[in-house]
């Protein structure tokens, strides 16, 4: 029986046509993944994705159109895919991956499983699903230019999560609170404003001067509180901002005067603050500037678009206004005790924000941005194009008809280039790196030690702040190893909730103390060395080491090469990467290959956020430049020749 | 006369519309909204709807070109089941570029899309001299070189690729082109303080403006490999180039590609090029390729018809630097490369 199939080389017909195939994830990548398979001859295919359509998707994801925005991405796809060949199996599920639903078994029922996801819990727990089930994974990622696709092979390569990937950017909370100097504080001070008005309410994101700033000695803190009646506490802040703003009644000129004007003014008077820097200015509603300084016919403010151009001060008061009294309404709507959810996409919310940061960039004579620029870094948004994801795609096919045909020694790490590199490839193929020995998800037996203080950390924070977010497990079970199999914590319901609330300490953690954690869905065991440690860098609650050697003070990390695009934070995501010039990011190595004259430059990573992605605890996992040296059998070569392949002819690496 | 894309071509006079910049907001924040207006007024003329075809067609229509017209007199076989997208099925005889015409449409209703069913043999200066790129696949060399030397007289950007399995080429040549170019900006020693130029910002860049000079398919092909000063440069050629001849030359024999229906007679005849092929140096290409080279394999498609798209994005924006002029591509061994190829 003829079929598209026939094409292929002997080796490799047959096994296509048997495969049962995973795509997980029906978005850009996926929908011109599954193209491919079914024009390819694959018979057997199940897609899932959580998603459904957007406007914003149709001008890369062509197996939708605008008559099925809202619905589902894995249904519409199949549907879609099923026209091209209605012989082929496929079966959508409108699902989220990571669902118990999902166990082992299920991906044992694959013969591979191909990515294409946009976020790295979703990529981490599918990592260990086809660890668990010993089937190979294809791994794929897209940013503008950009792309790559490497194969993960249990036992052969490294997996997803072998070598740290760089942890979000965060912002001390000073620098958000009283010391802003680029656009994106403001931007994130903004969406915290946000919360604390409109939104979840979190401590962390408080947008009052902060007396706590390390710059402020005592003297500076004390003469601050002076200027105002101290409460018990010492704290200044009598309500909560959002307290305060339901007393007021949300008043938008109010709101303005507190945030703008009488919250700069007692910044003003913390003057340490201000001996280096250019203070702040209090705004005043009526004297706000109807234009806005320096700016000419520059090509951005030819477009009729109102996104595209920048708010004058004035303007953006209006815009407040306007937003502040619909998000007003918004939440009055919502049953007591609701809040909204900050959303790029809503457009009160993104006016909102955008005007909001705008002021305090005006406050702190930063330069303003338009709203588009502002829904880029709030919103954490990746540029896409369709010929990107059309090649990346293929190049994933490519790679699962090399381990179908038993070619695993052909399989590659790939990655696409804006430009030809110095020996004429715009696609660069690199050999796949052999597994980390010490990594904490593949390794026989692994293991890794987390920082933090066992007199305040609690155990819920535990569970969820590093076992869940730091360390992507999803329904985890943790023994302390005490000699006596003390349970801490238990995935099954309501049997270990009492012990939430308490310290670590109390509950018998020291310093020392090994947990064994283990997360059933994922088949996965770690065992967690607890340090107590009272003071962690940047006042993070915790730090996660992947080796006890880390411990030791790291070698500084190799100067970053010319034009690394430093990564934004973990509120606003985004990178300046994927915006425009994809540069290539800071250190580069290179392993040389002498036998097939190949070439690899694998570069540490920028920071590339992903649509979507949950910001995570700050984790640092000891220096990558450090670990690699042990990777590589293959001898590096001269520090010469390294540093005249990093820069502008290496392959441009986003971050998976 | 034209003589540059920038000078002939009648801008849409329209801001981009809020319609459209939802549509095509992710990409105007890649590109930018300049390239996106230049964009919405290229007219492309794409020959034959194979393939390779259909995914340029899809890149085209999907990145917002004024109009797309796809010219194909063939007529749907059964290995368009393999590769093209666009044509339903149950279509087998109907007209390929008329059949596709539905589907490719529903992609972007802001886009013209077209049929013409003319073989591009027939295609004369005038007709040619509509559009603002054409894009000819599947084409035999001296088709090629035809329709190349009609695009150079009239300034038309030419652009041409193929695809025989998993193998494919593209080339260009976009006459005298300018664009402009996004170069970092170093920093100097003892540059501004940190405060005035924040870190995690992009790195200043400025765009400069270039020109480069294309020569047209004929020369390419008229380069003799045996030549003294040519053979140092043969060693660090893709031998994905010299294997693209050799299907070339038997499209240009046989009137078709190389089929899965003869493969074994095929293969045959593909050696037997390959050994009596002029100027065609010995030892750049194996036999394995004959075995990885029938029909148009769905990602090899995918990956040459999203390079060229690509290219006719940046020409017709004029923004980064195009490649020039060939990219060969070998999806057996991952291997994508950029060769210069000229007298």
């Amino acid at each position: 029986m003829e079929g598209p199939a026939d094409i292929l080389p002997s080796t490799l017909k047959k096994s296509v046509v048997d495969a049962k195939l995973l795509l997980v994830g029906a978005g850009g990548i996926g929908c011109e993944v599954l193209k491919n398979l079914v024009l390819s001859g694959f018979k057997n295919i199940e897609v899932i994705d959580l998603d459904t359509i957007d406007v914003s998707n149709l001008n890369r994801q062509f197996l939708f159109q605008r008559q099925h925005v809202g619905k589902s991405k894995a249904k519409v796809a199949c549907e879609a895919a099923l026209g091209f060949n209605p012989s082929v199996t496929l079966k959508a599920h409108h699902d989220s991956v990571m669902s118990q639903e999902y166990g082992v078994n299920f991906f044992k029922g694959f013969t591979l499983v191909l990515n294409a996801l946009d976020n790295r819990a979703a990529r981490n727990h599918v990592n260990r699903m086809c660890l668990a089930a010993q089937v190979p994974l294809v791994e794929s990622g897209t940013a503008g230019y950009l792309g790559q696709v490497t194969v993960i092979k249990r036992g052969v390569t490294e997996c997803y999560e072998c070598q740290p990937k760089p942890a979000q950017k965060t912002f001390p909370g000073c620098t958000i609170r009283n010391t802003p100097s680029e656009p994106i504080h403001c931007i994130v001070w903004a969406k915290h404003l946000f919360n604390q008005l409109f939104g979840e309410a979190d401590p962390d994101e408080d947008v009052s001067p902060d007396t706590a700033d390390p710059e402020l000695t005592g003297d500076a803190a004390g003469s601050a509180a002076l200027s105002e009646p101290a409460r018990e506490d010492g704290n200044v802040e009598r309500v909560s901002t959002r307290g305060w703003a339901a007393q007021n009644d949300y008043e938008p000129r109010k709101l303005f005067r507190k945030l703008f004007n009488d919250d700069i003014r007692y910044l003003l008077t913390m003057d340490k603050l201000w001996q280096k820097r250019r203070p702040p200015t209090p705004l005043d509603w009526d004297t706000l500037p109807d234009a806005v300084a320096g700016s000419s016919s520059s090509s951005a403010s030819d477009s009729s678009l109102s996104d595209q151009r920048l708010w004058p001060p004035a303007e953006c008061a209006a815009v407040l206004e306007r937003a502040v009294g619909r998000l007003k309404e918004q939440l009055a709507a919502r049953p007591a005790g609701d809040h909204l959810v900050w959303d790029k996409d809503d457009e009160n919310g993104m006016d909102f924000v955008a005007a909001c940061a705008n002021l305090r960039a005006h406050c702190f004579g930063i330069r303003l941005n338009t709203r588009f620029t502002i829904k880029s870094m709030a919103g954490n948004i990746i540029p896409a194009i369709a010929t990107t994801n059309a090649i990346i795609a293929a190049m994933v096919v490519f790679e699962a008809f090399k381990l179908l045909e038993g070619r695993l020694d052909d399989c590659k790490t790939v990655y696409l280039n804006r430009q030809p590199n110095a020996r004429k490839r715009l696609l660069v193929p690199c050999v796949l790196e052999k597994p980390n020995p010490k990594c904490y998800v593949c390794a026989e037996k692994p293991e890794v030690t987390v920082r933090l203080d066992v007199s305040q950390m609690k155990l819920q924070a535990l569970e969820e702040r590093v076992l869940k977010a730091a360390l992507n497990m999803v329904a985890p079970d943790a023994e302390l190893l005490d000699g006596r199999g003390t349970i801490l914590i238990s995935s099954e319901e309501g049997e270990t909730a009492a012990n939430a609330p308490r310290t670590l300490a109390e509950l018998g953690v020291r310093d020392g103390a090994r947990l064994r954690c283990d997360d059933f869905l994922q088949n996965y065991e770690l065992i967690v060395n607890i340090v107590n440690s009272t003071e962690l860098p940047d006042g993070q609650e915790f730090e996660v080491v992947g080796d006890a050697s880390q411990l030791q003070p790291a070698a500084p990390a190799p100067a970053p090469a010319d034009g690394e695009a430093g990564p934004s934070s973990a509120d606003a995501g985004g990178s300046a990467a994927a915006n425009g010039s994809g540069n290539g990011a800071g250190k580069a190595t290179t392993t040389v290959d002498d036998d097939d004259d190949l070439v690899c430059l694998s570069e540490g990573e920028d920071g590339t956020g992903t649509d979507g992605e949950v910001p995570t605890a700050t984790t640092t996992v000891g220096t990558p430049a450090a670990k690699r040296p042990a990777q590589s059998d293959q001898g590096t070569p001269p520090a010469k020749k390294r540093r005249a392949l990093s820069g502008s002819e290496s392959p441009e690496v986003i971050e998976l | 006369m034209k003589t540059q894309l920038g000078s002939m071509v009648t801008f849409e006079s329209g801001d981009i519309t809020e319609e459209e910049a939802a549509l095509y907001d992710r990409q105007i924040r890649l590109w930018g909204l300049d390239a996106q207006k230049r964009l919405r007024s290229a007219r492309v003329l794409l020959i034959h709807m194979g393939g390779l075809g259909a995914e340029v067609a899809k890149n085209l229509i999907l990145a917002g070109v004024k109009s797309l017209t796809m010219l194909d007199p063939n007529p749907v076989t059964s290995s368009e089941a393999s590769c093209q997208f666009f044509v339903p099925a149950g279509q087998i005889g109907a007209n390929r570029a008329e059949v596709s015409v539905e589907r490719a449409q529903r992609l972007n209703p802001m886009v013209s899309v077209t049929a013409e069913k003319t073989p591009s043999t027939e295609l004369t200066e005038e007709q040619v001299a509509r559009y603002d790129v054409l894009v000819a696949t599947g084409c035999p060399d001296s088709e090629l070189t035809r329709l190349n030397a009609l695009c150079r007289r009239r300034g038309v950007l030419f652009l041409a690729g193929d695809v025989y399995g998993f193998y494919g080429f593209m080339f260009a040549d976009l006459g005298r082109h300018e664009f402009a170019e996004e170069v970092p900006v170093l920093a100097r020693p003892g540059g501004e303080p940190a405060q005035k130029r924040p870190r995690t910002e992009q790195p200043e860049s400025r765009t400069v403006k270039r020109t480069l000079q294309f020569t047209p398919l004929e020369d390419a092909l008229g380069v003799d490999w045996n030549a003294e000063d040519r053979r140092k440069t043969l060693r660090r050629t893709s031998d994905v180039y010299f294997i693209m001849r050799v299907l070339q030359a038997f499209r240009a024999e046989e009137g078709r590609r190389p089929l899965a229906t003869s493969a074994d007679t095929d293969a045959a005849r593909l050696l037997a090029l390959r050994d009596s092929l002029k100027g065609l140096p010995t030892d750049k290409v194996g036999d394995a390729f004959t075995s990885r080279c029938l029909g148009e394999l769905s990602p090899a498609c995918a990956v040459v018809g999203g390079v060229l798209a690509q290219e006719v994005i940046k020409a017709v924006s004029q923004k980064d630097k195009p490649l020039s002029n060939f990219f060969l591509f070998d999806g057996y061994n991952s291997e994508g490369v950029v060769e210069t190829i000229a007298a």
